[in-house]
């Protein structure tokens, strides 16, 4: 069947209010999920189900691609994960990621979109619909506008229980046991006679399959992370002048410079030197 | 020009008006101390010379008397400065930036007065600056390192 014979009723409604609104592209496009980045750096015997989880045989990463800016995302977005996955609170690291498309924040385009939230019109439902899928097919990181959670809430969790249920199959297939049987709790796998299996231990097995797809999500009530007070997993390093900030960054080559002035209220018009030029700034 | 950072000595060749804190961000890659302002306006860069808490944007390197502490000086997050610790179970940061800053100016009135008032601490941070308004949680940090420090 051809693409166009593919095409939903909804997906046309979007891609026909796109190309309304200016903007154009093909609901392929606008469905096909971004690639995996972490792919590139999991090697082999490793294993990452999705963008957000990454297990090998030496430690569990997970990717909180928002930034941290002191609203504690850092943290929350690995409990999402956590939740999920039943990781041992902190006993895993987590990595803000490297710039990719498939950190498209979903949330952030439908709060672009220049309607009140309570209005659920048409027209708003739409719109919303089309910066979303501008977003996706631009594959525009953001944090801002409070998406950060509406963003996460959904996709890691589900990226923690996709993780989980792998796991599960791995450690069913390596230790030769129905998956039904197999429970999960502080980062193991748990086999029916009691054994406790480490993901970490899992990961080489792990890595051979498909990562399991659409998990039905824990209803709120069991869970054990989310809704509880968290030790915020960033705070040691804060209070220890170990985080590197943006300020932090050295790179090679890089110079330092800062602005002599006079202590004298005045304005600046240009400056010019070997390294730099500033055609207008003020000073004071 | 010598100077002892943290228990180390190191040897910078910088012009003597350089600001303590750029010597330690800029020569010695100590990164712990923050750049703020610039004018010991905000105290994010605050370290201790000879014990005492300063501003390090404001002071000259060819100025400096005594040896300098910064924050991983005062405890790493492997053998934690009570006042550190505080910080932690108290999770008082929350971007952080102005942390280290604050972390050194409790330690320093801690080492001075070690049962203080809220006067007392108030005075102590109020220079200070939290953008993200930490101000209470330092406060019960202060009194829980207090606790700490004097029972130590």
């Amino acid at each position: 069947m051809s693409v166009a014979g593919k095409i939903a009723r909804r997906g046309f409604l979007l891609a026909s209010a796109a190309v309304a609104g200016g903007v154009a592209f093909g609901v392929w496009a606008v469905r096909n999920p971004h690639r995996n980045p972490l792919v590139q750096d999991t090697g082999e015997g490793e294993a990452t189900f999705n963008p957000w989880v990454q297990v090998t045989a030496s430690g569990i990463t997970l990717i909180a691609p928002h930034a941290e800016k002191g609203q504690g995302v850092f943290s929350t977005q690995a409990a999402l994960i956590a939740e999920e996955m039943d990781l041992e609170w902190g006993s895993f690291d987590v990595s803000f990621g490297m710039p990719a498309p498939a950190y498209w924040n979903t949330a952030l385009g439908g709060a672009a979109a220049p309607f009140l939230s309570r209005d659920q019109g048409t027209l708003p439902t739409i719109m919303r619909g089309v910066m979303t899928s501008a977003f996706k097919m631009l594959g525009a990181m953001g944090t801002g506008g409070s998406s950060s959670m509406p963003d996460s809430f959904v996709k890691l969790r589900a990226a923690g229980a996709s993780a989980r249920e792998t796991l599960k199959l791995a450690a069913a297939a390596a230790y030769d046991v129905a998956v039904a049987d197999l429970r999960t709790a502080n980062s193991h796998v748990i086999l029916p006679d009691g054994r406790e299996i480490p993901y970490t231990a899992l990961a080489e097995a792990a890595a051979g399959i498909a990562p399991v797809g659409d998990v039905a999500l824990r209803d709120p009530s069991a869970w054990k992370l989310l809704g509880t007070d968290m030790m915020r997993l960033d705070v040691p390093a804060k209070s220890t002048g170990t985080l590197t900030y943006g300020i932090d960054v050295a790179v090679e080559g890089m110079k330092h410079a800062a602005v002599r002035t006079n202590g004298w209220f005045h304005e600046v018009y240009a400056l010019d030197s070997p390294n730099m030029s500033v055609s207008y700034f003020w000073a004071y | 020009m010598r100077l002892i950072v943290n228990e180390q000595t190191y040897e910078v060749d910088v012009e003597p008006e350089m600001p303590l804190l750029w010597v330690l961000r800029d020569a010695l890659g100590i990164t712990g101390p923050k750049y703020g302002c610039g004018i010991a306006q905000c105290g994010a860069c605050t370290v201790h010379v000879g014990g005492k808490a300063v501003r390090s944007c404001a002071v000259q390197i060819g100025e400096l008397n005594g040896a300098v502490t910064t924050i991983e000086g005062l405890g790493t997050p492997e053998n934690l400065h009570a006042v550190q610790e505080a910080w932690i179970e108290h999770q008082v940061a929350q971007c952080g930036y102005c942390q280290a800053g604050q972390i050194m100016s409790a330690a320093d009135l801690l080492s001075r007065v070690p049962d203080p008032s809220d006067t007392q601490i108030d005075q102590a941070m109020s220079a200070n600056l939290c953008r993200c308004g930490t101000y209470p949680r330092i406060r019960a940090a202060v009194k829980a390192a207090a606790v700490k420090v004097r029972g130590a």
